[in-house]
């Protein structure tokens, strides 16, 4: 059997304004290479923590992070600045806000992607390779915005148009491997529906290894080959779509609910 | 808030009855006497009368003062503004993460900002003598003053979020602050550079009032002529170089920040065209001021004077305190010195500044209250025209100074106090009114029509939807406003409006620096003080009304 692409081992997170409660609870899990993973939940039931404990963007909020975190064969956790800006290069991140940089033109806020690989002065008068400007325009293209809004500022644009930019600045990091934080949680249904169907075609075109948050168990079931359940900071759920049973996954995943 | 009932009511008797002793005070600080209170009034519209027509015959001799008024601001504003960026850098929580530095570069900034702009030019002539040199060296701290603590201000408040963005893709710290933090904090940089160029000429205008020449030292010497309408005429100019600044900024700030619609080529053309005749500027007021490198390095060697100026009352001080001992400080002949012999009246003096301040405040935040909600046309149901006309009513008012507003209130008041508060009261009116209807325009439509829902009447709806809104917001700014005014009336004294400010200019006259420092080691506590004071309870008032 192949190694798994990344290895996650009793992890734990306290954030310290949440006053010893755990964001996360012993949670070990593995993906392979190639896969496409939703993990669905409720908020706050640790799905954006999971995420952001793998290139440890969960410690700018002051998570205390314990366990392990294995991409690749390095450990994240124990990983100096230095190879953790490594380990980053290669995770392509999505954000639910998009978080691109509004005021500046599409194309940087893609070629951003690029930083890990550009140079001192090249980033200082925002002077990028053109080879790297070509990759950006094609990315750009490829999820669907046309050349003429390139250099466009990003301010301009749609909340789906900003998260494919957000797709696009992940995208030429080359990464090995897509993490995606409610991507799709500020969108209209229609849109949504566009975006998901972008990182589908990545992971079967590219075999990009990709992994999903996702609330909404209409997209986690149209869009999941494999399927996590997070509740309360635990995984309690791990299926091949193939083995899920379509009756009682809601109830499975979030829990019975009440009504009165 | 836990508290029974009796102790409520005991404190808000208790705090009512200080409220009504320290007004009662602070008109008796200032000899408020209601009886020619009338004809004063009447002498001060009298005096107006004298003003006009202005006197634009010696136009042509304006026009070499008015040019190094403009040099002096803008080589004021670049060179703060250069100052001011490493004190921006080191000074964010965001871009410099270690609270070792931040923190004590953030109280250096405060400390900058505390001195009144007229006090920097005190201590510049003492440095430099009477040279326009002295002028350049006071705007550039008062500008970098103003540039570093709006745009630090700024930098807390800029969007986290693209900033994670840029550290997941793996980039380093530098270019995590060039692609996710300079451009978010660039307009904001740029809009205060621009606000104090304004800010600027305005200033530099006044300086002539400390003997450093420009157009300031024109209007004095029309109002010593009691040339009345030439004065007039003086201020005039003045008022029009504020204006095309503050036009022509506006437009260049609007097209470098806003510009993302403009064709890429015109954007290029216009960025260029914006730097190169930025520099061209910079190098003409830089070669017409006669402004060296060697001339400045000899300046900050004077500055040296300055020390000494504020050492000798330090150590008498500390004499004083019975703490002297402990620093092996002895005095000879004590009751000589300058603490002993001015130390208690710098004190009063300065008390009546605080009376002049709180005064002033209170007028202005009583007038300004209508004055911003009539400005604003949204939820207020006023008429657009009414409401752009009142807009201006503040505008007007704004654009002349504390001290401008001072001379004309002590021509006619008589020099003294009152004058004093009538020109911070006024001019107080012309800022809050216009910060009042920026907080009006920003009320939060949703709470306002759920009321209207319910069937409210207007006024019910003014009541529960909109006061609350605006409320804590009006009272934070007027107590902010009253930390500025209390800068200002430090140093009204100048033009003989009362407070310490005259005894700044006697012992600047007499070339008393010792006393000088003394006025200074007076004031500058003080102002921290109530600055610190003030922004808790600015904190308290907002949050407050958030959470409560």
């Amino acid at each position: 059997m192949t190694k798994p692409i990344l290895s996650i081992k009793n992890l734990s997170v306290i954030y310290p304004s949440a006053k010893g409660a755990k964001a996360l609870d012993n949670v070990s899990v593995e993906i392979n290479q190639g896969e496409f993973v939703v993990i669905a939940g409720v908020s706050g039931s640790g799905k954006s923590t999971l995420l952001r404990c793998i290139n440890r963007l969960a410690e700018n909020d002051r998570a205390q992070i314990t366990g392990s975190v294995v991409f690749g064969s390095i450990d994240v956790l124990n990983a100096s600045s230095a190879q953790l800006r490594q380990i980053r290069s290669h995770i392509g991140f999505i954000f639910q806000e998009y978080n691109v940089v509004e005021r500046l033109p599409i194309l940087t806020n893609a070629l951003t992607g690029t930083l890990s690989l550009t140079g001192f002065w090249r980033s200082l008068f925002s002077a990028f390779k053109q080879s790297d400007k070509v990759l950006a325009h094609h990315a750009l293209m490829r999820v669907g915005i046309n050349e003429t809004r390139h250099t466009d500022r990003a301010s301009n644009l749609s909340g789906g148009q900003k998260q494919r930019v957000g797709i696009a600045r992940a995208l030429l990091q080359k990464p090995k491997i897509i993490l995606a934080d409610e991507p799709v949680a500020s969108l209209d249904p229609i849109t949504a529906n566009v975006v998901m169907n972008i990182f589908k075609k990545i992971n079967e075109e590219e075999g990009i290894t990709t992994i999903v948050t996702l609330h909404d168990p209409v997209l986690t079931f149209k869009y999941g080959k494999r399927i996590i359940g997070m509740k309360q900071g635990k995984l309690i759920y791990d299926k091949p779509i193939s083995a899920i049973n379509r009756e009682t996954f809601e109830e499975d995943i979030y829990g019975r609910i009440e009504t009165t | 808030m836990a508290g029974s009932k009796p102790l409520k009511l005991f404190f808000w008797l208790f705090g009512s009855a200080c409220v009504v002793v320290i007004y009662y005070l602070s008109l008796e600080a200032i000899d408020f006497n209601a009886a020619t209170f009338g004809t004063d009034i009447k002498h001060f519209f009298g005096f107006l009368g004298r003003m006009v027509p202005p006197d634009f015959s010696n136009f042509d001799q304006l026009i070499n003062p008015l040019l190094k008024t403009f040099q002096m601001a803008i080589l004021g504003a670049f060179l703060g503004a250069l100052l001011s960026v490493p004190l921006i850098i080191f000074g964010s929580q965001i871009i410099t993460q270690t609270p070792f530095i931040f923190w004590p570069v953030r109280m250096l900034m405060n400390l900058i900002r505390t001195v009144p702009d007229l006090l920097y030019a005190v201590l510049f002539v003492v440095a430099l003598g009477y040279d326009l040199m002295a002028g350049v060296g006071a705007l550039t701290f008062f500008s970098c003053a103003i540039i570093s603590k709006l745009t630090s201000e700024s930098a807390d408040n800029i969007n986290r979020k693209p900033i994670e963005a840029v550290q997941a893709t793996g980039a380093r710290r530098f270019q995590v602050i060039r692609f996710g933090i300079m451009p978010q904090l660039l307009p904001a940089f740029m809009d205060h550079l621009i606000y104090v160029l304004e800010l600027n000429v305005r200033v530099s205008a006044v300086l002539g009032f400390v003997g450093l020449g420009g157009i300031g030292q024109q209007w004095l010497t029309a109002l010593d002529w009691l040339n009345y309408k030439k004065a007039l005429a003086v201020i005039l100019v003045i008022f029009a170089l504020v204006v095309i600044i503050d036009l022509i900024g506006n437009r260049i700030r609007d097209t470098l920040l806003y510009g993302g619609q403009l064709r890429k080529a015109s954007r290029v053309f216009f960025n260029t065209l914006t730097i190169v005749g930025s520099i061209a500027l910079i190098f003409w007021s830089w070669s017409s001021l006669e402004l060296s490198l060697q001339r400045i390095l000899d300046g900050l060697a004077s500055l040296k004077n300055v020390g000494s100026a504020m050492v000798n009352p330090i150590q008498q001080i500390l004499a004083f305190s019975g703490l002297g001992a402990l620093f092996g400080i002895v005095i000879e002949n004590p009751e000589a010195t300058t603490v002993a012999r001015y130390g208690e009246h710098a004190l009063v003096q300065m008390g009546q500044s605080l009376a002049i301040a709180l005064l002033g405040t209170t007028i202005s935040f009583v007038l300004a209250f209508p004055l911003g909600l009539l400005a604003s046309r949204k939820h207020t149901g006023i008429p657009e025209p009414v409401a752009i006309g009142i807009k201006q009513v503040s505008n007007a008012i704004r654009a002349f100074p504390e001290l401008v507003l001072a001379v004309f209130f002590a021509a006619s008041f008589g020099f003294g106090p009152m004058a004093g508060v009538l020109a911070i009261g006024l001019h107080s009116i012309g800022m809050m009114g216009k910060m009042n209807a920026e907080i009006v325009e920003k009320i939060r439509k949703e709470q306002v029509e759920a009321l209207q829902a319910t069937g409210a009447k207007r006024l019910q709806v003014f009541q529960y939807g909109i006061l609350p809104q605006l409320l804590p917001e009006f009272i934070a700014l007027g107590i902010y406003r009253f930390e500025i005014d209390i800068r200002a009336a430090a140093v009204l004294g100048v033009v003989g409006a009362g407070g310490i400010g005259k005894l700044l200019k006697e012992a600047q006259d007499f070339r008393n620096w010792e006393l000088v420092g003394l006025c200074l080691l007076v004031i500058i506590p003080v102002v921290i003080t109530i600055d610190f004071l003030s922004a808790r309870i600015r904190r308290r008032l907002i949050e407050g009304a958030a959470s409560n």
